[in-house]
């Protein structure tokens, strides 16, 4: 134990790092869009479908659950005669996903 | 969650990020156009038509922008892969405005689309093209007050190369212009190898 630490106060440490990790973003796939769509800030469905590997239903789910908590936007149209879903991530998206990879870095450092 | 599960998530976390930077070609595609209006700017000089240079790129910076807004729209379109954060058009548009606005800005043209490009790198966290735009915002401001000129002149001077009539050197403009757009559009080729080898990875 390091000088000065009291007993358990590393494990007391991730108890409240973990507390900060949050349940929607935290799930592996959800964490995964955010991160894609951070990087371009708007993707079609049918590339982050691709990018992440995942089935429509799946996918769908997922970008519903962020759509639910305000972390992105949806939007659906045409171009052309194709018809395309445009996942957009909001401000309260980025700072959610900043939050969590923060958490992550923090529990790492423990 | 233990630290090995934390270190893995991250490790997945930058992995995707990279693909997602690899997939909208965030460096490669503004090196190429602006390192071909650089070196189309060299004609004017070769052509002894210096004054004109002044106007091409007050022409040519707002445009290059407009083409990097066209081009990723393009790759929207055909990929689903949005440009990031910053938009070229809308820079594009304010420079344009700037210059028809702030007549003072001519003087300083090239620095200021330096500037606008670096302000678009800066949004987009992207390193390589912040550093591509400070050597062109510098090397820009350089050959707007002869610094170019004057050194090649005493250079050649100094060894003999070079006997002006007029004790002035003219082509170091055309040479720094020519210069600089290879120099960019090199940067735009190792840009795109690393953009595509991630992908490939």
């Amino acid at each position: 134990m390091p000088k000065g630490e009291e007993p358990g106060q590393n494990r007391d440490d991730a108890v409240f790092h973990i507390a900060e990790l949050n349940d929607v973003v935290h799930q592996r796939t959800r964490l995964g869009l955010l991160v894609v769509l951070r990087e371009t800030q708007q993707a079609d469905f049918s590339y982050l479908k691709t990018r992440l590997k995942l089935t429509d239903g799946n996918l769908g789910q997922h970008i519903e659950m962020l759509r639910h908590h305000g972390f992105v936007t949806v939007q659906k149209g045409h171009e052309g005669q194709r018809a395309r879903t445009w996942v957009t991530i909001t401000r309260a998206g980025e700072k959610a996903l900043s939050s969590e990879i923060k958490a992550l870095r923090n529990l790492l450092d423990l | 969650m233990s630290a090995s599960e934390s270190s893995e998530v991250l490790g997945e976390v930058d992995r995707l990020q990279k693909l997602a930077w690899a997939d909208r070609r965030p460096s490669s595609v503004p090196l190429f156009i602006f390192g071909a209006l650089a070196i189309l700017s060299a004609a004017f000089e070769l052509n002894d038509l210096s004054a004109w240079r002044l106007v091409y790129w007050l022409i040519a910076g707002p445009t290059g922008f407009l083409l990097c807004a066209a081009w990723y729209k393009r790759h929207r379109i055909t990929t689903g892969v949005g440009a990031g954060r910053g938009s070229y058009m809308k820079t594009g548009v304010v420079l344009l405005v700037s210059f028809i606005i702030v007549i003072p800005l001519w003087i300083i043209a090239l620095p200021t689309i330096a500037f606008a490009l670096l302000l678009i790198a800066v949004r987009q966290r992207n390193t390589y093209l912040a550093l591509c735009a400070i050597l062109f915002g510098v090397s820009g401001f350089l050959v707007s007050i002869f610094t170019f000129d004057n050194l090649l002149y005493r250079l050649a001077d100094y060894f003999g190369l070079f006997q002006s009539a007029s004790g002035y050197f003219s082509g170091a403009t055309a040479m720094v212009d020519v210069l600089w757009g290879v120099l960019m559009t090199v940067a735009g080729l190792i840009a795109y190898r690393r953009e595509v080898s991630v992908i490939d990875a």
